[in-house]
């Protein structure tokens, strides 16, 4: 297969939410303060009561998600929503999304998301009401909300954006692959914009789930540590409107794999995530030293950082600066892919590049250039790594289509 | 906006319907098969161990991309995949939100796994040893469609042939009254910018604003299988197994259409289908 290079779309606008706080300063700032906004759980947020005991945690929790949606938006009400409507809100995004419709007509803008939870912890909550043998009532469970697709069908109607609405969900890589699709729809005239992204949101499935698995820290995540045990659950939202041109933000390329190995574990040569990564330099008609900082996938397990190492250590040199943000803010999951974009837009534009916060004694076995505190340098091109579960791989580039440096070096 | 792919391999598989010319039988007599109380496959493609486990996901799907595959003369190791799906796995839903209610700290690690919306796209990629990309994607009601469109958007961006997988499960007693569908069932096909032996039909595609057409499947077995996610992906695929050229619009969430335009049969396609990207660049 070959991988014709893009025609050029970049994102006009963005803004994304975590626990470090709301929109692109709260973000910006986190990063320049290498701050940990990891805290213990609180049970409201699974189920508790009735739950008895929650794991030993810490999570990357946002605050003030308990107002309702608006009321004409009411029956998309859960907190996936409610994360994403609040994550419109900073940086004009509103503002922008509403220009590109008058800009392009509604049915040109298409709405592409990436999620693993959707509104899982609606579906959750009415099972918690349920007794022996009693169905639920679809009072107490909307079938718009039991679907991984609530939230891209809430944005279609929040924003009155009639073009195709397409939810991607492929575990942590979901809402990195959403910027290989919205190219494509770019591409190939099928929108004008794309409004791409991701939301996942604290819910019972994901921490019982990564906890039976084995994978949830105790303590706050110390990505490449000597001594990582696991990942703290995190939610975010993150957005980003794309359109064909250049500019600031521009999609230089991206590729996709899978690994064909195993469920939850990753090839241990990283050989299907080295697959998208070729494919990612290939379209950008890159070399890996052209990479001036890379969004780590960096989840602090024992097996993913040791994978993501032999990569790191096959491919890349001490010219990039390689860092993790899930000790600031967990591991979003299904917003993953647009959190390690956004943290890659930030460093384009303002030569911030995160620490990989937490860490303290970096595993003398594994590849030794991890920044591990924050630092400011030049960032004309910026990478980012999301390796899933289902052994699905996506490596997003992105690069400031006005800087000059990082012309074509062969891939 | 519109381009054009050809069709290879179409597969169908439910209980009582264990492939593509069963389906074509049943819709071309127009007679309802016994869809209740069949048992759903086994997935040949996993280890003799693994196939009575296997998910009904997993099952229906990995079922399906098989004997798309087999019919299209493609070895499962040289294509990308999309795979669609409504609903996902029920049954698993029932299970860990059921766990999660009473007992959260004993949920089964591979419950949680097979529960992902992409479980069934990883283990088609391990079953065939792929490390093409895969996707797993969903939109309500319009899955079929717009898994489709993700298709067709991937074979013609990079000009390849591309497995597209459409699968559903039934929902368990409690979820009964929220989430429909009665039918397990899966649908697979390879669409490709090339002309192949293999190739059974070819369309055009475009996207319009949605009007009149639109219509479901007429046949009694079609009726009956859309009563699941695959809703108007039936017409099409009903249209396909009788070999019935002619145009099937499907709704997209968002309120576009995606317009089929089907030469279906042993007709070759009139015009041939453009290669590459199509539309404004």
């Amino acid at each position: 297969m070959t991988a014709p290079p893009l025609a050029p779309i970049h994102v006009t606008a963005w803004s994304a939410t975590s626990a470090l706080g709301a929109g692109r300063a709260a973000q910006l700032a986190g990063v320049r303060d290498g701050r940990c906004a990891l805290r213990p759980p609180c049970g409201v947020d699974f189920g508790y009561p009735p739950l008895a005991a929650l794991p030993e945690t810490v999570v990357g929790r946002v605050d003030g998600l308990e107002t309702p949606l608006p009321a004409s938006f009411s029956r998309w009400d859960c907190r996936n929503n409610r994360l994403a409507w609040a994550a419109l809100q900073p940086d004009g995004l509103l503002a922008a999304v509403r220009a590109a419709r008058e800009r392009h007509g509604p049915a040109r803008v298409a709405v592409v998301m990436g999620t693993s939870t959707a509104s899982i912890a609606v579906t959750e909550s009415a099972y918690r009401g349920l007794g022996a043998g009693e169905a639920l009532d679809p009072a107490a469970l909307a079938p718009e909300l039991q679907s991984v697709d609530s939230l891209t069908a809430f944005l279609q109607e929040a924003l009155a954006l009639h073009g195709p609405g397409l939810t991607v969900s492929t575990a942590c890589s979901s809402s990195a692959k959403v910027f290989c699709t919205a190219e494509r729809l770019l591409r190939l005239g099928v929108a004008d914009a794309v409004l791409a992204g991701g939301v996942d949101s604290l819910c019972a499935s994901t921490l019982f789930g990564f906890h039976a698995l084995e994978l949830v820290s105790a303590r706050p995540c110390r990505p490449f540590d000597a001594a990582r045990d696991g990942i703290n659950i995190g939610e975010a939202a993150g957005f980003a409107l794309l359109e064909r041109g250049t500019g600031p933000r521009q999609l230089l390329g991206y590729g996709e794999s899978s690994d064909a190995h195993h469920l939850s574990a990753p090839d241990p040569e990283g050989a299907g995530a080295e697959r998208a990564l070729d494919a990612a330099l290939a379209r950008a008609q890159l070399a890996p030293s052209a990479i001036d900082h890379l969004q780590l996938h960096g989840t602090a397990t024992r097996l993913n950082d040791a994978v993501e190492s032999h990569l790191l250590a096959r491919r890349y040199t001490a010219a990039t600066t390689a860092s993790s943000s899930k000790g600031m803010i967990g591991h979003t999951l299904g917003a993953a892919g647009v959190m390690g974009s956004a943290f890659c837009w930030l460093a384009l534009e303002t030569g911030d590049v995160p620490g990989t916060i937490n860490t303290r004694e970096p595993d003398p076995a594994l590849w030794p250039h991890v920044a591990l505190e924050p630092l400011r340098r030049d960032v004309a091109v910026a990478a980012t790594h999301n390796f899933a579960f289902g052994g699905s791989n996506c490596v997003l580039v992105w690069a400031d289509g006005a800087a000059s440096h990082h012309q074509s070096e062969g891939a | 906006m519109a381009g054009g792919a050809y069709l290879h391999g179409p597969a169908f598989v439910a209980p009582a319907i264990p492939d593509w010319q069963a389906l074509a039988d049943a819709m071309a007599r127009d007679e309802l098969p016994a869809t209740t109380g069949g048992r759903l496959p086994r997935p040949e493609l996993l280890a003799a161990g693994d196939r009575r486990r296997a998910p009904a996901s997993v099952a229906l799907a990995l079922e399906a991309g098989r004997m798309a595959l087999a019919a299209g003369g493609h070895t499962g190791a040289a294509l990308p995949s999309v795979f669609t799906s409504a609903h996902g796995d029920l049954a698993i839903v029932d299970t860990l939100c059921s766990t999660l209610a009473t007992t959260p700290l004993e949920v089964s690690p591979t419950r949680f796994l097979n529960s992902i919306h992409n479980a069934p796209a990883g283990l088609w990629s391990m079953a065939t040893a792929n490390r093409q990309a895969t996707t797993a994607v969903t939109a309500g009601r319009y899955s079929f469609a717009t898994g489709l469109l993700e298709a067709l958007l991937q074979c013609a961006a990079d000009d390849q042939a591309v497995l597209f997988i459409a699968y559903e499960t039934v929902a368990p007693e409690r979820l009964r009254r929220t989430v429909g569908g009665r039918v397990p069932c899966a649908f697979a096909m390879i669409v490709s910018s090339q002309d192949a032996p293999a190739s059974v039909a070819s369309f055009s595609w475009s996207l319009d604003n949605r009007g009149a057409g639109c219509h479901g499947p007429r046949t009694a077995p079609g009726r009956s299988l859309a009563d699941t996610g695959m809703d108007n992906g039936m017409a099409f695929i009903e249209m396909l197994a009788l070999r019935e050229p002619g145009v099937c619009p499907l709704p997209l969430s968002g309120g576009q259409v995606l317009r089929l335009d089907l030469a279906a049969g042993d007709a070759r396609p009139v015009a041939p289908p453009p290669s590459g990207s199509t539309g404004s660049q």
